[in-house]
């Protein structure tokens, strides 16, 4: 069972990174460098690395929630109900609740709305279809949920966090 | 236009704000 934890436990952490890292990189370089940048190399940009980075992103937002639930399960078979009923695992409700509307955002509102931007700038720079009328409320409401995604990683990681580090919070 | 650098300050403090009203709402009432 211990090793079992550990597993899960470091396969949450590091796919936990590789997700809000990708987030911070979207939110804190992207929606500042991509409007600088020469608008004859964003279509470029879009259907290069925007795509892949997607990719990793959402598959990592999953296994981070999977690697989760699963560490919860195991935590209930190891440590019996009294689990259920420690500081440790109300501070992991708070942010796993966090994490999870998080990781909905990014599958049911980022990513498709993304996908559509993708496939317009393609057909862009493929058939010179022109953009879309849509195209900015996509872009709107993909940027709109990662913004929240960023703001709800805040308390997200403090309660991750405090479930090992701050006991206290509860008594 | 709204400079994007404003705007990641905005998200940024209200995630922080948002913890810091959940903490206040464990410690007075847990």
């Amino acid at each position: 069972m211990e090793v079992y934890l550990d597993l899960t436990r470091v396969g949450h952490i590091f796919s936990g990174i590789l997700w809000i890292g990708i987030l911070y990189f979207y939110n804190f370089i992207q929606a500042i460098a991509l409007p600088r940048m020469d608008a004859s190399a964003r279509p470029h940009y879009q259907t290069t690395i925007l795509p892949l980075s997607l990719q990793v992103f959402r598959w990592a937002s999953l296994a981070t929630l999977l690697f989760g639930l699963a560490f919860i399960v195991g935590m209930g078979i190891d440590v019996g109900n009294d689990y259920f009923q420690s500081a440790r695992f109300y501070n992991i409700l708070i942010g796993g609740s966090m994490g999870i509307v998080m990781a909905f955002n990014v599958w049911f509102i980022i990513w498709p709305k993304q996908q559509n931007i993708i496939a317009a700038v393609k057909d862009t720079m493929e058939n010179g279809a022109a953009a879309p009328a849509e195209q900015p409320k996509w872009a709107r409401t993909a940027l709109l949920a990662s913004r929240t995604n960023t703001m709800l990683s805040i308390p997200m990681l403090f309660f991750m966090v405090a479930a090992r580090n701050l006991p206290s919070l509860w008594s | 236009m709204k400079n994007p650098l404003d705007t990641v300050k905005g998200t940024l403090t209200a995630g922080i704000v948002i913890t810091i009203v959940i903490v206040a709402i464990i410690r007075i009432f847990a």
